[in-house]
C-alpha cells in the first residue's frame, strides 16, 4: 500500500470520527427509522471513500450524497413507512415539553414526501439558506420554497396542536 | 411554528446515537468500486461486441447456393489475391466456391500453406491455412460443385463453416462427377530396396464414409496430384500408371483395369479428361512449340479418335481439362510462362504433383471450341497466382460472370488477437499515463498547500 494511500485512509478516519453523528441524525430525520439511517449513512461515506481524492470538500459531498440519495425512488420505496388508517383519530400527547413536540412532529414527519422531509431538514435542522439547500438538493430555489411551503402546510394539517402551538406562543 | 420545528427536529435527532462504520470502510468501499467498474466494463465491452457481431456478421456471411432462387452463380473473370487478415473458411463459410488458387502471392513466411477461395455467387474470399502447402488444382482439389475441398486426406466443406467432414484413406487424386466420392491414392507397403509404393488406388463414399471400391493397380506408383478421372456416370475410372492411362469398370469392391493406353510422354488430361458421351477421353501430349496439345483416345480400343481439333494455347506450361460444355467446347485451365518456353516434360517427383510445372508464372481458365481459330480466355490469374481450380458444374455450365466488391470477412483470428492485445496495450499505457499526471498535479498541490 503506499504512503498516498496510508495519509488518505488517515484523513478520511478523522472525517468520518467528525462527520459521523451530525450525519446520522440528519438521516434518521430523513428516514425515520435507525437501520435505514444508518445504511444511509454507510452508503454515503462508501461514495466519499471511492471519491476521496478527487474531492475538495468532502463534507459539503458527503451532504449533497446523503440529501439525493435519501430522496431516489428506491431508497425511498425501501424507506417508506407504511400507513394504515383507522377509523378513529389517534390520540394527540400535550405538548408541555419539547419532547411532547418530538414525539408529535416525528410521526408527522412520518407522512411527508422524501423531498418535502429533506427540505424541512435542511431549512430548519441544519439552519441552511434556500440557495444553499437548493444547491444541496440539485433544484431551483423556487422548488425549495415550494417544497417548504407544501411541507409546513401539510404538517399543520396532520397535526393541528402544533399550528396552535405556533399560535398559542 | 418555525422556532417549534427547529427545536422539535433537534429534539428527535438528539436522541440517535451516531450511526457504527466498519474500520475498514476506506478499503472497503474503493475495492468493490474497482470490481464493479471492472466488471461493467467487461459487460459493457461483452454487450457491445455482441451487439457489433451480430450486425456485421451478416455481411461476413451470406447465404448461398447454386441455382434457382440465389444470386447468380459463376466462375468470377477476375479474381483477386486476398490480404492478410482475410477470414479463413473455418471462421467464416464463403458457400459453395467458383475457385481455388494459390501461389507466390498467397503465401509468406507467416502463412506458408495458405491458398484462397471465392465464392460462387459473391466475391466472397476465404483462406485455407495448413501445412505444408498443398497447390489448388494439383494436390488440393474442388469439388465439381464447389461445396468441398480435399487438400491432402482431410475433406473441407465450405457451407459448413470450414470443418473438416472427413478424413480420406490416402491422398485424393480426384472427385467423381457428382461430388459424392474421391478417388485416392495411398501407400501400402515398403518394398525392396526401400522404395515407397502406392499400390492402393480407392473410390471413398462421402456420405458413408467408406471405400466403396478398390482398384488393383498392382505394385504401380501413382504420383500425387491430378493421375484419375472418372467417367461423367461414375462407372468407369481412368488412372495414369507411369506412361499408361488405365481404364477400369467401377463394379462391385475390386475393379480391375480392361484397357490399358500407352501415352509417351502423355498424360491423363484432367478431371474432364472423358468426353460427355464415355466413348473416349482426352490425353495431353507434347506439342512441337514446346507447350501442350490435346488427343483423343477410344476408351474401348485406346485408339485415337479422329476430329477437329482443339485450338489450345501456343506454349502452354500444362494443359487440364475440367469440364465439357459439349462435345465440342471444353473449359480448360492452361498454365503459362513469361519466360522462354521450355520443352515439355514430366516432373515426376515425390513431393510435388508431376504435371505442375515449376515453370509456371500464371494459369488462364479458357473454353476451347472445335473448329474456332484460337481460346476463349475467360480467366487469368493475378501476378504470383500459378495454381488454379475451379468448380467443373459452372464451367460445364459455362457460367462465368463479371467480378463485384471483395469482400474477405471478418479479420484473420491471430489479427484479432494481435489487435485485441494492442488496443489493451495503449489503453493501459493512457490509463497508467492519466494516473501519473493527476498524481503530480496532486502532489504539486499538496505542497503548496503545505508552504501555504
Amino acid at each position: 500500500m503506499t504512503e498516498h494511500t496510508n495519509g488518505a485512509r488517515g484523513d478520511f478516519a478523522d472525517f468520518v470520527r467528525v462527520e459521523v453523528p451530525t450525519l446520522t441524525r440528519a438521516a434518521y430525520l430523513m428516514t425515520g427509522d435507525r437501520h435505514h439511517a444508518e445504511d444511509l449513512v454507510q452508503t454515503t461515506l462508501a461514495r466519499v471513500a471511492v471519491r476521496w481524492d478527487h474531492v475538495d470538500e468532502p463534507a459539503a459531498y458527503a451532504r449533497r450524497v446523503l440529501y439525493t440519495q435519501s430522496v431516489s425512488w428506491w431508497r425511498r420505496r425501501a424507506a417508506r413507512v407504511s400507513e394504515t388508517l383507522t377509523a378513529r383519530v389517534p390520540d394527540q400527547p400535550r405538548l408541555d415539553t419539547d419532547v411532547d413536540v418530538a414525539v408529535v412532529l416525528e410521526r408527522a414527519l412520518h407522512r411527508l414526501t422524501p423531498r418535502q422531509r429533506a427540505v424541512l431538514v435542511l431549512r430548519f435542522f441544519e439552519d441552511r439558506t434556500e440557495s444553499e439547500t437548493a444547491e444541496l438538493l440539485n433544484c431551483r430555489i423556487g422548488t425549495v420554497k415550494s417544497q417548504t411551503r407544501h411541507a409546513l402546510r401539510r404538517l399543520r394539517e396532520l397535526s393541528p396542536d402544533l399550528a396552535q402551538l405556533e399560535m398559542d406562543r | 411554528m418555525n422556532e417549534w420545528l427547529t427545536r422539535g427536529l433537534h429534539a428527535i435527532a438528539d436522541r440517535v446515537p451516531p450511526a457504527a462504520v466498519p474500520e475498514d470502510l476506506f478499503n472497503q468501499a474503493r475495492s468493490r468500486h474497482r470490481r464493479r467498474t471492472v466488471r461493467g466494463g467487461i459487460a459493457l465491452t461483452g454487450v457491445l461486441l455482441v451487439i457489433a457481431v451480430s450486425l456485421v456478421r451478416p455481411i461476413w456471411q451470406q447465404p448461398s447456393v447454386f441455382g434457382a432462387g440465389g444470386p447468380q452463380a459463376g466462375i468470377p473473370t477476375e479474381v483477386v489475391v486476398p490480404p492478410h487478415w482475410c477470414a479463413t473458411v473455418g471462421q467464416s463459410s464463403p458457400g459453395p466456391a467458383a475457385a481455388i488458387f494459390g501461389g507466390e502471392a498467397t503465401r509468406d513466411d507467416w502463412f506458408e500453406g495458405r491458398f484462397a477461395a471465392v465464392s460462387a455467387t459473391g466475391d466472397r474470399y476465404r483462406v485455407i491455412d495448413e501445412m505444408p502447402y498443398r497447390p489448388p488444382g494439383f494436390e488440393a482439389l474442388l469439388s465439381p460443385d464447389g461445396r468441398y475441398v480435399a487438400h491432402g486426406r482431410a475433406v473441407t466443406a465450405l457451407t459448413k463453416d470450414g470443418k473438416d467432414i472427413s478424413y480420406l484413406p490416402g491422398d485424393v487424386i480426384a472427385f467423381s462427377p457428382r461430388s459424392d466420392r474421391l478417388v485416392f491414392a495411398t501407400e501400402a507397403e515398403l518394398t525392396h530396396p526401400n522404395t515407397y509404393t502406392t499400390p492402393i488406388v480407392g473410390i471413398y463414399d462421402l456420405a458413408s464414409r467408406s471405400t466403396v471400391t478398390q482398384v488393383d493397380v498392382g505394385s504401380a506408383w501413382i504420383s500425387p496430384g491430378w493421375t484419375a478421372a472418372m467417367s461423367a456416370d461414375g462407372r468407369r475410372l481412368a488412372l495414369q500408371v507411369r506412361d499408361e492411362i488405365w481404364i477400369t469398370r467401377l463394379e462391385g469392391t475390386v475393379g480391375t483395369p480392361y484397357l490399358k493406353i500407352r501415352v509417351p510422354g502423355g498424360r491423363l488430361a484432367g478431371p474432364g479428361s472423358w468426353l460427355p458421351d464415355g466413348r473416349s477421353l482426352m490425353v495431353a501430349e507434347p506439342a512441337s512449340d514446346g507447350g501442350w496439345r490435346l488427343s483423343e483416345r477410344d476408351t474401348q480400343t485406346g485408339e485415337p479418335v479422329e476430329r477437329p481439333a482443339l485450338p489450345v494455347p501456343p506454349a502452354a506450361t500444362f494443359l487440364r481439362v475440367i469440364a465439357w460444355h459439349s462435345a465440342d467446347s471444353a473449359v480448360v485451365l492452361a498454365g503459362f510462362s513469361h519466360g522462354d518456353v521450355k520443352p515439355a516434360s514430366d516432373n515426376y517427383d515425390v513431393s510435388l504433383g508431376p504435371f505442375r510445372s515449376s515453370t509456371t508464372d500464371q494459369v488462364r481458365l479458357v473454353v476451347l471450341t472445335r473448329g474456332a481459330a484460337s481460346a476463349r480466355t475467360v480467366l487469368e490469374t493475378p501476378e504470383g497466382v500459378d495454381d488454379l481450380d475451379v468448380a467443373a458444374d459452372l464451367a460445364t455450365a459455362e457460367a462465368f460472370r463479371s467480378p463485384g466488391e471483395p469482400t474477405f470477412g471478418p479479420p484473420h483470428t491471430l489479427y484479432l488477437i494481435g489487435g485485441s492485445l494492442i488496443l489493451a496495450a495503449v489503453t493501459i499505457a493512457i490509463f497508467v499515463a492519466v494516473r501519473a499526471v493527476r498524481n503530480r498535479g496532486r502532489r504539486k498541490a499538496a505542497a503548496a498547500s503545505n508552504r501555504g
